[in-house]
């Protein structure tokens, strides 16, 4: 059966739906809202190639991931010219200890137990997640909310694997104090 | 060859190890390395928890997410014939 398109019923539909999942996968907001913005206006131009093979939902949908992905690149882009920062000075001395500052402690859970699972718990970890950095973000993002392998994800956002694992480092070092100092304290 | 490898490195490659990237020697390395530094350990027990509780971030923030209805009727008028 091939589906059809209902413009007129795009926004009320979708518009709250596309805006909480590219929210959840680019730092600003203003960003997120450009973005839902063009996924529409994007799809209105180009609505007569529309084939009808995929339902209008997964179509829109595929449409703000791209969407997503070219803002990616983009910060991909600017970060190689900039070069990475250093960010480990903030975490360990030069011998590569923990700095005393900087040290883990231990949680009142360490695996899962029904003690952390309240809204307010989640709450806390997505505002520590929506701290990171853009394409720290962005890795972070696609391992565990898309859950897709290292790889692919080199691959979409055309990083090397050794840029992949220092942002996953840093997102990881970064998440982890932000979690301690708001929710394990 | 070392086998001793520095608290920087080892939270390096825990999250390698996580996702089950890390070759052969470098595991040992890692293993050794948290078999002694409990800081370590530690981190990298607090890492794979964050790990297990992040996809359900979404569904939980997305109930109370709203497009601005600003955004919503700019959007309308240029979706019109």
């Amino acid at each position: 059966m091939s589906h059809k398109l209902q413009p007129e019923q795009w926004v009320e539909n979708y518009s709250d739906k596309l805006y909480a999942y590219t929210k959840a996968r680019v730092q600003s907001d203003e960003t997120a809202r450009d973005i839902v913005q063009d996924t529409f206006l994007s799809a209105w131009g180009s609505k007569d190639s529309y084939r009808g093979e995929a339902s209008e939902k997964s179509w829109l949908y595929t449409i703000c991931r791209n969407k997503i992905t070219d803002h990616y690149r983009k910060s991909v882009r600017s970060l190689k010219e900039a070069g990475f920062e250093d960010y480990s000075s903030e975490y360990f001395n030069e011998q590569g200890h923990w700095k005393a500052t900087a040290v883990p402690k231990a949680w009142a859970v360490d695996s899962s137990t029904d003690v952390v699972e309240t809204k307010e718990f989640y709450k806390v970890l997505n505002e520590c997640k929506d701290r990171l950095k853009e394409l720290q973000k962005a890795v972070f993002v696609m391992k565990y909310l898309d859950d897709m392998d290292s790889d692919e994800i080199c691959k979409e956002l055309q990083i090397t694997p050794s840029n992949y694992w220092v942002l996953m480092h840093r997102a990881k070092l970064q998440l982890r104090e932000c979690l301690e100092h708001n929710w394990f304290s | 060859m070392s086998l001793m490898v520095s608290c920087k490195e080892a939270t390096y490659l825990a999250s390698q190890m996580e996702e089950g990237k890390l070759p052969f020697i470098k595991k040992i390395k890692l293993k050794i390395h948290l078999a002694g530094c409990k800081f370590c350990k530690m981190f990298a027990m607090q890492s794979a928890f964050i790990a297990s509780h992040s996809a359900q971030t979404e569904a939980i923030m997305a109930e109370s997410i709203v497009l601005p209805d600003t955004d919503k009727q700019r959007i309308n008028s240029a979706l019109r014939p």
